[in-house]
């Protein structure tokens, strides 16, 4: 069977005809499917961005828990762990959140050390680019971007001082700043020299928050891990797997909270349309009469009205992606963000990376335009059916 | 060409049974012209739409062209009007929004002709009604006589072997309706088979019609 | 339970067809008692009428199963990620008891509800409509396997737990005592391997005799000699690894996703070869058009398969 193009033109013709009608059913399909591929645009992004970071951290890290509660681990653990066969290399990491009231927001503060290797290349790079022995000698500090902002809006111009867990004041200088390429984490990070992080947080010089291990061979993980259990029952492993996972959960279990609401109204909006198109004006049921009169079969006429839908609904579902793209990724999604990223008043200043997959455009599809046609399938079925004798009289 | 066997029509409500046709029977010859005759309601609309195959009998049986219409379920009573029925509508129910020629290729569209076959087609009939200068203007900027020829134009289009008309001239002067006539009589003269529902005098006693019929609440009289 | 968007968009849409399905059943069973092709009353007109809506909604409904049942695969692909364990979606599907089941009355329904249309592109073809009764009954029974998968469904993604530990495709699919599947490993290669070329040599005779019966069975035969095969050989070839003969690592990327060709061209093969030789026999309607239909598309499938047997062959000399 040949496509009837004459149809579609005439159905298109007929959209334009309807004029306001039209219009009301486009601009609302278009904010709702608009709304809809933000959300999910924007979480895939993150969800992105956090994959790219875990990709960079190291397989495994080890934590040490007493009571159920995470405890610190003693340094003197280090060297057996370098002893099991697979395991390339150890670092033990002090760091810990330093919670600053006056702004009411939470630091990561993190320990680095002049001839430690660290444990992720983007922290590296910045140790690098900074003098640590330097840092030590003159008690300094380099801070995130965001960091800075929070404390230049707080006078604090080129120190800052920590109360340490005796209650004394702790003077650090800031030497600079830096604006991680992952950005979603190294936002609110402050790094300071290991020996004034023992000093606030009031830890023990023999012991680390945890450890970190890297393993040569990603296969020999579960041997490696099993091996650390049996030597440290008390250890929990985390690997980089179970992080991936945990992150992926929690945006799935964001966006799809966002679905649920919107699925919610989708169908009321659905209802109105259904509404809207069940009461033919008597204009419309005057020209289905007199198309059903001129020949018109009720196939022509459902066809009609389902290319005018699909037109509309395609049209829609086009503009709306379109906007969303430029919403999400030229103006890094403005309100909507602040709904996936929230763990802190700091953390929302990141850039949204691009990232567009197929996939993602048939789930919208599926999301929006099935609903539509159905939601238009009975109306039309209905208009179809009229009588067409009503003409003749 | 047309069989009317005991037709009777009925339309129900909840209320009540209104008896629209009651027995009609008539035979019309191909390149006859009848006129239906009666006041408004008396049943010629729906004798009219009986044989278009837009309405079923209740009872009884309607053949036109060889074809039990009574019993031809869609979309194959669209496609037998397509072929063979042109529709004249009382106020012509031309769609205002629409240009004239779109107008007139309206019962072609389903046909999915191509695109040389449809121009031809449409530019042949405004031709014939002598509406082609108007082409592209809209209906609703029309004059009455102008929107009568579009009518006409759209029912001939597909080349029909019936016309049916209702109350053609009811809103026409009397040179319109004159101009009518000529154009039935012409149309008459090309063979084609003529079903008018009118009230209107001027057709009673024309020389080209070959049967009236008169009804009364849903009963011929003749 | 998890609810990732992709989950939400399936669970909606069945949602949508658990709606329409039931007003097309309603219909139907008014149209099974009370259709008269015959009578000239309201009641008869109004049937007409309302066939056309069950017509209509089956198509919707078929239109959207099709590219959801690739949508589903899909989704239980990436849900493979963040179940623990599962490596594609095979372990998610069997993570839950009657997760085989699920798959099995989805591909069941497929063939069903294009039964149905074919059914329903001859019955409207005719000025009669000779078909009416049949087909409404026809759909009033499909409609409790889709009702079934629906139901199914729901409870798969509802009942998917995250943090239980499921087999990979690796140990489902093998020869090991404690898979479900271990009775077909029981078999030989050479065996299924023959069988199936054979089923689809009888396909042919089928065809060139021009005997449906022959050929309908040839089907059923090869449809179910097909994927055992592919299980049990032909998969191997294109991973090229003598032990993984998982069914639907073949829809990932890293083969091209050459399953969703293999998997149409046999659907599209078998279900021409099955329903459409069944209601050409029906209806006394085009029965080469049909066979022809179906014997292209299996043959695109038996080329597809056996290419990669050949060139593996080709490129090192041996077979795996």
């Amino acid at each position: 069977m040949k496509f009837n193009l004459y149809l579609l033109e005439f159905a298109l013709f007929s959209l334009i005809r309807k004029g306001a009608k039209t219009l009301f059913v486009f601009l609302i399909l278009t904010f709702l499917i608009f709304l809809l591929a933000s959300v999910l645009f924007i979480s895939d992004a993150i969800k992105h961005e956090l994959n790219v970071s875990v990709a960079h951290l190291p397989e495994l890290t080890l934590q040490r828990l007493q009571a159920g509660k995470q405890v610190n681990v003693p340094l003197k653990r280090v060297e057996p762990l370098l002893e099991i066969e697979g395991v390339a290399s150890v670092i033990p990491r002090v760091w810990g959140y330093y919670y600053f009231k006056v702004a009411g927001v939470n630091f990561s503060v993190v320990g680095i050390d002049a001839f430690e290797q660290s444990y992720k290349e983007s922290l590296q790079k910045v140790v690098d680019a900074y003098d640590v022995k330097a840092l030590e000698k003159e008690s300094g500090m380099i801070v995130g971007a965001g960091v800075k902002k929070i404390l230049e809006e707080n006078y604090y111009q080129d120190f800052f001082n920590f109360v340490t867990a005796d209650g004394k004041w702790k003077r650090m200088h800031i030497m600079g700043s830096f604006n991680a390429d992952i950005s979603l984490q190294a936002n609110d990070m402050i790094l300071l020299p290991k020996k004034s992080a023992y000093e606030i947080f009031g830890m023990p010089e023999n012991e680390a928050t945890d450890v970190v291990v890297k393993v040569s061979n990603p296969e020999e993980i579960p041997t490696i891990v099993s091996k650390i259990n049996q030597l440290y029952p008390d250890m929990r492993v985390v690997t980089k797997e179970d992080i991936r996972v945990s992150y992926q959960n929690i945006f799935d279990y964001k966006s799809g909270f966002f679905l649920s609401l919107f699925v919610v109204s989708a169908f009321t909006f659905f209802m109105i349309i259904y509404d809207k198109l069940s009461g033919l004006s008597s204009e419309e049921k005057r020209e289905i009469g007199i198309l059903k009169a001129l020949g018109w079969s009720m196939d022509d006429i459902l066809k009609e009205r389902f290319y005018e839908s699909f037109i509309l609904c395609f049209g829609a579902f086009l503009l709306a992606l379109a906007l969303s793209m430029a919403y999400v990724f030229f103006w890094e999604a403005p309100l909507l963000r602040s709904l996936f990223v929230g763990y802190s008043t700091l953390k929302p200043s990141f850039e949204l990376p691009f990232y567009f997959n197929m996939p993602m455009i048939v789930l919208l599809f599926l999301l929006s335009v099935p609903v539509y046609i159905g939601s238009v399938m009975i109306p039309s079925w209905r208009a179809a059916m009229l009588d067409a004798d009503e003409v003749l009289r | 060409m047309i069989v009317l066997k005991n037709v009777c029509k009925c339309y129900e409500t909840e209320a009540q049974r209104i008896d629209a046709l009651r027995d009609i029977s008539l035979h019309v010859k191909a390149g006859e012209c009848v006129i239906l005759k009666g006041a408004s309601g008396s049943g010629k609309s729906t004798i009219l739409s009986l044989i278009a195959g837009l309405s079923k009998p209740t009872t009884g049986d309607v053949v036109v062209d060889g074809k039990r219409i009574s019993k031809l379920m869609e979309p194959f009573s669209a496609h037998f009007r397509r072929e063979n029925i042109g529709v004249i509508f009382q106020r012509y129910h031309l769609i205002a929004t629409l240009s004239v020629r779109d107008n007139i290729a309206l019962p072609l569209i389903p046909e999915n002709l191509s695109a040389q076959v449809m121009e031809k087609r449409v530019e042949e009939v405004m031709e014939l009604c002598a509406i082609s200068h108007k082409s592209s203007a809209l209906c609703r900027h029309l004059s009455g006589g102008e929107q009568q020829r579009v009518a006409i134009a759209r029912a001939l289009v597909n080349e029909p072997k019936i016309i049916i008309a209702d109350e053609p001239t009811a809103n026409l002067d009397a040179v319109l309706s004159e101009q009518f006539i000529e154009t039935m009589y012409d149309l008459k003269k090309s063979g084609v088979t003529l079903l008018i529902a009118t009230h209107d005098s001027q057709f009673f006693n024309l020389l080209f019609v070959d049967q009236q019929i008169e009804l009364k609440n849903g009963v011929m009289l003749s | 339970m998890t609810l990732t968007p992709e989950i939400i968009a399936i669970l909606m849409l069945d949602g949508l067809f658990l709606f329409f399905s039931s007003i097309a059943f309603v219909l139907s069973l008014k149209l099974y008692w009370s259709w008269d092709s015959e009578a000239t009353t309201l009641l008869q007109y109004r049937l007409e009428k309302e066939s056309y809506l069950v017509g209509l909604i089956i198509k919707y409904i078929f239109m959207l199963k099709v590219p959801l049942f690739l949508f589903f695969i899909y989704t239980c692909d990436t849900l493979s990620g963040i179940i623990t364990g599962a490596m594609c979606a095979a372990g998610v599907v069997n993570s839950v008891d009657f997760g085989l089941f699920l798959l099995l009355f989805k591909l069941l329904n497929l063939y069903l509800f294009g039964f149905w249309l074919l059914l329903h592109v001859r019955d409207v073809e005719s000025e009669l409509q000779p078909y009416v009764r049949q087909k409404s009954l026809f759909f009033g029974i499909a409609f409790f396997f889709f009702v079934a998968e629906i139901v199914l469904e729901i409870l798969f993604f509802t009942s998917l737990n995250i943090s239980k530990i499921v087999s990979c495709c690796g140990t489902l699919f093998s020869a090991s005592t404690q898979s479900s599947l271990s009775f077909l490993f029981l078999m030989e290669n050479w065996m299924i391997v023959s069988l199936f070329y054979a089923s689809f040599i009888l396909m042919l005779v089928g065809f060139m005799v021009k005997n449906g019966a022959v050929y309908l069975f040839s089907n059923l035969l090869f449809l179910f000699f097909a994927i055992v095969s592919l299980i049990l050989f032909f998969s191997t070839y294109v991973y090229e690894l003598p032990t993984h003969h998982c069914p639907f690592c073949l829809l990932q990327s890293d083969y091209y996703g050459v399953g969703y060709f293999l998997y149409a061209a046999l659907f599209l093969g078998t279900f021409y070869g099955i329903c459409g030789v069944v209601i050409a026999t029906l209806t006394k309607g085009f029965i080469l058009r049909a066979m022809r239909f179906s014997l292209f598309f299996n043959s695109l499938y038996v080329v597809m398969v056996s290419a990669y047997v050949v060139v593996y062959f080709l490129k090192n000399g041996v077979w795996l």
